[in-house]
């Protein structure tokens, strides 16, 4: 068993070697990924599942009399974490919540992409001096309860940035506004600049890959989030494949909507007839308002 | 603040494994099939030609006993008993000795015609080719000459002059042979002759007389020449007289030549037959101080095995046939040897039985050993005939059962080297942290929503159609 074990850990320190190789030089190249935002054409799942992210972090987040501040981050890049931030932001918009997106990952931002608009003016620019606050918020048209802040002008120095009391006071000065600032942070893993937010966030979520994400560097994640003092609510599992047999159990009860997605408001045109409501995305959702 | 995490070893659970393989169950079906047909390919082409060929041959001994014996209960048929254990062990092993062996090589002669043959034979050919006592010899090429040690060289060409030597030896014996045949006919006609002569001749007393003078018998030769004188030209007994005396000369002239003849061949047996077996003896030592003898005497070998089979016996009881069983197996491995396997199964048939009369070991009151073939249908016949199919089927099953052995440890090992996340609650376990959500994958959904819509739009259609 102990040559079993060396044999596996061999291989597993090896992929998980080569993975974070590749994940530092993607960092540092510009990497075509695709933006997905919530809709009427996404699958009932996926709308349920952020449904129920946004409830898990309404319960779990401390309450207080303004607005809460969310970081969001991941182990290392490509684990779907702009992607989660973005469409909780929708979420919370949804529920009628004020919710302002903002994008503090000032070397490779990508939330501008999401709403096809230019990163600059943006974060950067607005903690620099060079730009006012109301400059560099921006209103979705996705749900009019939803603005969003893009990275901005890249800058040598983010950390720093990060780190200032100017960044302190757009927070507060975000939350006096809205009722919820979401906040996308680089990966901790590659760069520490998510670590300078911890002093001025109330919670932090991170996000993490199915069958992408190593074991040891979630845990490397959390104590380094640990470490900031990051009031750790909480962990995503973006991008979760169904096991075709159960071989490790318990995974139905994560998917046991399927049955009842064709019963509550299914997007499947067999049963336009029976679904009692459609899914709020965000598109029916701003057709409702309107 | 957290709590720091804790670190848990993770364990290899029986059940854990079993479910994992089934997970992986199509990519272990697809490795057995593709390997129990890897190795059924395999057998197939190893045993294409492993055909075996052979037959059993039983033969019968017994001790005989003439039909006059001493009271003690003589068969009907004159076999008495049979043989112990220990006289049959001998004569297994005396069956498997080299020395027999190399009688059923040599067809049951005590010395081999041998010929130099020039080419390639292969060590099974140099009995193949013969169907009688020939032996045939590979002839070295020209650089296996110069490369051997030159007393092998010498050993060759030693062995090749004493063959043509022999061959000359005979050749002129045989001359010598018919010489003495021609001439023996001629002498039988003329004699013939000379008898009708005489019976036909008027004088009786000359005819007598010259017969007795032919034959060396008693003569009386004054008698004779005053006979002789007293005929004429005129008289009637002298033409047949002169035919006759002509006969005479003839015959006697060619019993001279017989004569000279039966001494030159006296001469040829004591010098050039007794050459001929010298040199064929000569012969037959280097023959069997060259490779191809031992490899040919190894083929003959392998291919005969002799077992025995002793009943038992009440030897005084003379209507009980009692008889011990001589069992001798031929075996050949290739098609292409099957000739030699009906050789050597006739060779067997031949000698055997003779062989064993002349050895058996035979108690003191016993005069012989009885030995007969008993089988009766023993053609050489494919010993085998289902061979490939069974190889094809156990290679077929050994390389699958390795196969998934193989593919289970490899599936086993990657798997518990894929220390990704795969089971969420390893976070709460492990991390004490909880899980705010899961988020299913969009692209796997988005797949099945589309077989699914596809599937849709094609049973509108089935149903309309089952409609009209």
């Amino acid at each position: 068993m102990g040559l079993f074990t060396k044999l596996t850990a061999k291989i597993s320190s090896h992929a998980h070697a080569q993975r974070a190789n590749r994940a530092s030089k993607k960092h540092k190249k510009h990497s075509h990924r695709a933006e997905y935002l919530l809709s009427k054409d996404t699958p009932f799942d996926v709308t349920e599942a952020f449904r129920n992210l946004k409830a898990s972090l309404s319960v779990s987040v401390p309450k207080k009399e303004h607005g809460v501040s969310i970081m969001v981050t991941s182990a290392y890049p490509e684990d779907g974490k702009t992607t989660v931030t973005t469409n909780l932001a929708l979420m919370f918009a949804q529920s009628d919540a004020k919710v302002i997106l903002v994008d503090a990952d000032i070397r490779k931002g990508r939330i501008a992409k999401y709403f096809k608009r230019k990163s600059s003016p943006g974060l950067s620019d607005c903690l620099s001096g060079q730009n006012s606050l109301d400059d560099v918020i921006h209103h979705s048209h996705i749900n009019e309860n939803l603005s969003y802040i893009t990275c901005g002008t890249h800058s040598p120095r983010p950390y720093e940035l990060l780190e200032s009391e100017e960044m302190k006071k757009l927070i507060q000065e975000l939350c006096q506004r809205f009722d919820y600032v979401i906040i996308d942070t680089p990966p901790v893993l590659l760069i520490s600049d998510a670590l300078a937010l911890a002093p001025s966030t109330d919670g932090g979520v991170l996000v993490c890959r199915h069958q992408v994400s190593y074991i040891s560097d979630i845990e490397r994640a959390i104590n380094t989030l640990n470490f900031a003092k990051v009031n750790l609510l909480g962990i995503v599992v973006n991008d979760y494949k169904a096991p075709k047999v159960s071989a490790y159990g318990g995974y139905k009860k994560y998917y046991y909507y399927n049955s009842y997605g064709y019963g509550y408001g299914s997007t499947n045109p067999e049963d336009t007839d029976t679904a009692e409501e459609t899914p709020a995305t965000p598109e029916n959702a701003t057709e409702e308002q309107n | 603040m957290q709590e720091n995490v804790q670190k848990e070893e993770g364990g290899v659970s029986l059940l854990e494994i079993l479910r994992l393989l089934l997970s992986k169950i199509k990519i272990l079906i697809l490795v057995v099939l593709v390997a129990g047909l890897a190795g059924g390919s395999f057998a197939l082409y190893t045993s294409w030609n492993d055909l075996h060929f052979g037959t059993s041959v039983e033969f019968y001994v017994n001790p005989e006993k003439p039909k006059a014996t001493n009271g003690n209960g003589a068969s009907q048929f004159g076999v008495y008993g049979a043989y112990g254990r220990h006289v049959m062990d001998n004569m297994v092993k005396l069956l498997e000795s080299e020395s027999f062996t190399e009688q059923l090589l040599l067809d049951g002669k005590t010395l081999p015609k041998l010929k130099f043959v020039a080419g390639e034979t292969t060590p099974l050919g140099e009995v193949l080719g013969s169907g009688t006592s020939w032996a045939w010899v590979k002839e070295p090429s020209q650089v296996e000459r110069d490369a051997a040690p030159q007393d092998k060289v010498w050993a060759y060409d030693e062995l090749e002059n004493a063959l043509k030597e022999a061959e000359i030896a005979r050749g002129l014996a045989n001359q010598n042979v018919g010489k003495l045949e021609q001439y023996t006919l001629s002498l039988t006609d003329l004699t013939k002759t000379f008898n009708s002569m005489s019976l036909l001749m008027a004088d009786e007393w000359l005819a007598l007389h010259l017969n007795n003078k032919l034959a060396n018998a008693s003569f009386n030769q004054e008698e004779y020449d005053d006979k002789v004188a007293t005929l004429t030209e005129t008289s009637p007994e002298y033409n047949d007289f002169k035919k006759l005396i002509s006969l005479y000369d003839k015959m006697t002239a060619t019993e001279a030549q017989i004569e000279s003849v039966q001494a030159d061949i006296k001469d040829l047996n004591e010098v050039f037959f007794q050459r001929a077996d010298d040199l064929e003896k000569v012969a037959l030592d280097l023959w069997r101080a060259t490779p191809g003898y031992k490899s040919v005497l190894k083929n003959y070998s392998k291919a005969v095995s002799y077992s025995y089979l002793e009943t038992n016996a009440d030897i005084d009881d003379a209507n009980n046939l009692a008889r011990s069983f001589i069992y001798v197996k031929i075996a050949v491995v290739g098609e292409q040897n099957q000739p030699f396997a009906e050789e050597v199964h006739r060779r067997v048939k031949d000698i055997v039985p003779e062989f064993v009369k002349n050895n058996m070991t035979v108690p003191t009151d016993y005069e012989g050993t009885n030995c007969e073939r008993i089988t009766r249908t023993d053609e050489i016949h494919r010993t085998n005939p289902n061979h490939r199919t069974t190889q094809v089927i156990k290679y077929g099953l050994l390389f699958g059962a390795a196969a998934l052995v193989i593919a289970a440890v490899v599936i086993i090992i990657v798997d518990k080297s894929d220390k990704r996340l795969r089971d969420t609650e390893v976070i709460t376990k492990k991390f004490n942290v909880p899980i705010l959500g899961i988020v299913p994958s969009i692209d796997e959904l988005n797949e099945e929503s589309h077989t699914r819509k596809v599937a849709a739009t094609k049973a509108p259609k089935n149903t309309n159609q089952e409609a009209k």
